[in-house]
């Protein structure tokens, strides 16, 4: 047995123990990017001399160096739209199928749902080549329409699923009040629906913005237009812009990342929520 | 209202835009994704069927391949290991009684919603021997004769890369348990209390048995990340030095886009499918065989 002044300071050094590990760890993520941040201020000779130190001589003219000549502002406006446009069609057709498939009565439906959810198990790679011969002679390759087109695509399956484990938990009393009211169920979809569902549809935008925003691979393969890149692609073609001039590249990654941070920092708990039940409930 | 929900033209509606872009884009290529691996086809000359020559080829032909299936497996078990041990014990602490549990999640989650190009691109920094700030920490601690050129060396470019995958990672894992713990109701933990469970017993007998379900959701998530990875490696190394880092999503990109072999190209993405769906399969097979009722 353990007297409880023994077990009280066993508690109190486990806690410390605990405070310890964690503020180790915690600067484990918070030292790097302050690095990047001072040395995106620093001229890159200065950076081989001491990359520890601050900057000598700030250089706040490598930001605007990275966002005219290198283009980030470009790759940025990019990145914003295809982000938009995909997440609004993405967020319609999801919740009018997750309506359909959890409300309306159809035989099919439960099919319908497992042939949607092969699409959530399934690679982006193992259709990258007939995509590809297929949008070059739609001439679709290059084009940030043919691309967003992709991205819809594969938004829908996770977003489906997110959405109909919302709806079913969703009793229908409303909606048959409405459609006593003599409400349609289109009008039922646009005022009952989509409203009730505003807290699953963040989630599915979280999830979709995080997808599209950071995806490299798709956009890599179908755009090869310098002026359509995204901010992913157009970053990792900036090593072969600038090679060894580093600083307007530190810069360019902290562009690239703020917009993230600054979403993140407001929407924190949105987001820890939305991430989580997103992969539990897939 | 039963008319109403059975009509069909609203079903047909409300289905059909969603299923069109679906079926079009994701559902029929992974058929001809599948139908191509069949055959011999490249830019210049005119597909011909070979039959399983493609795949014959990779086993026994293809070094890059060998080598990025081991690669992919040893991303996965190093990243299973680390994510799980370190994002549950981090779970654990965060739901302990400390004060700052919310700016301790979201310093370690926030990585997990940053592009990898970007994370790819500050680790490189981080890694490079000129004026990286790894081998300076090295160096200022007394260590300079373990400096590496991480990412040069075959030695460590893998470990190296599999480093970065966990830090940006680590705190989504780290989120799941913690969302699973809090959904613990707090009685229960008290009464272990009570019982006399505490610290490491307390966390082997009470959490780990009930974050179970996690456990299965972030090795699925975990696996399937490990077999996909593309966007570290490309940034980092490009596969390099001498194809020791490829992954096969890599080998895939560049024997289908840079030497434009089609059909290898989709037998390789035909197998990184076919280990995906295994790994699923496999993962929720042994989690079903051990399921426990509580």
């Amino acid at each position: 047995m353990t007297t409880p002044q023994a077990s009280n300071a066993r508690v109190r050094i486990g806690t410390a123990a605990i405070y310890a590990i964690l503020g180790i760890g915690a600067m484990a993520y918070i030292y790097p990017l302050l690095w990047l941040l001072l040395n995106s201020l620093k001229e890159t000779p200065q950076i081989f001399e001491n990359p520890w130190s601050l900057p000598s001589r700030w250089m706040w003219s490598n930001y605007p160096n990275a966002w005219t000549t290198g283009q980030v502002s470009t790759y940025l406006f990019n990145s914003v739209l295809m982000t938009a446009a995909t997440l609004t069609v993405v967020l319609l057709l999801s919740a009018m199928a997750a309506f359909s498939l959890t409300k309306l009565r159809w035989k099919a439906s439960k099919w319908t749902l497992l042939y949607v959810l092969i699409g959530f198990m399934v690679p982006v790679h193992a259709t990258l080549i007939p995509l590809f011969v297929n949008f070059t002679k739609l001439h679709l390759v290059d084009s940030q329409f043919g691309l967003i087109l992709i991205y819809i695509a594969f938004g829908l399956p996770s977003a489906i699923l997110v959405l109909c484990g919302f709806l079913t938990a969703i009793p229908n009393e409303m909606m048959e009040a409405a459609v006593m009211d003599g409400c349609s169920m289109y009008g039922v979809f646009w005022r009952i629906v989509l409203p009730i569902s505003s807290s699953a549809l963040m989630t599915v935008t979280i999830l979709s913005f995080v997808g599209v925003w950071n995806e490299l691979l798709l956009a890599l393969i179908f755009l090869t237009d310098q002026g359509k890149f995204t901010l992913p692609v157009g970053l990792t073609r900036f090593s072969d812009l600038y090679t060894t001039d580093y600083a307007p590249m530190f810069a360019a990654v902290m562009i690239a990342t703020i917009p993230t941070i600054v979403l993140f920092a407001v929407f924190n708990k949105r987001v820890l929520a939305g991430m989580a039940e997103g992969a539990i409930k897939g | 209202m039963e008319k109403l929900l059975r009509k069909k033209t609203t079903i047909l509606f409300f289905t059909v835009p969603a299923l069109l872009f679906y079926t079009a884009i994701v559902f029929v290529p992974i058929l001809f994704s599948i139908y191509y691996s069949f055959f011999s086809w490249d830019a210049i000359s005119p597909r011909k069927y070979v039959g399983l020559d493609n795949f014959v080829r990779m086993f026994t032909k293809d070094d890059v391949f060998v080598t990025s299936v081991k690669n992919m497996l040893f991303l996965t078990v190093t990243s299973i290991v680390f994510q799980q041990v370190l994002g549950f014990m981090l779970a654990v602490f965060i739901t302990s009684r400390i004060k700052g549990k919310e700016f301790f999640k979201n310093v370690y989650f926030f990585p997990a919603v940053i592009s990898s190009v970007a994370v790819g691109m500050l680790w490189t920094f981080i890694y490079d021997p000129g004026i990286g700030l790894l081998n300076g920490f090295l160096g200022l601690i007394g260590l300079g004769s373990l400096q590496h050129q991480w990412l040069y060396e075959p030695a460590t470019a893998m470990w190296a890369i599999t480093t970065v995958v966990s830090w940006q990672y680590v705190g989504y894992t780290m989120i799941l348990y913690v969302a699973a713990i809090q959904n613990v109701p707090g009685e229960i933990f008290e009464s272990a209390r009570i019982d006399g469970a505490v610290g490491w017993r307390l966390v082997r007998t009470m959490t780990i048995p009930l974050v179970r379900p996690i456990i299965k959701v972030s090795t699925v998530l975990i696996t399937i990340g490990s077999l996909k990875f593309f966007d570290l490696v490309f940034v980092m190394t490009r596969g390099g030095p001498a194809d020791s880092t490829t992954v096969l999503a890599l080998h895939m990109y560049s024997r289908s886009f840079s030497q434009l072999e089609y059909g290898y190209g989709d037998a390789l993405a035909v197998v990184l499918l076919a280990m995906c769906l295994a790994a699923t399969m496999i993962i929720h097979a042994i989690f079903r065989k051990s399921e426990v009722e509580y």
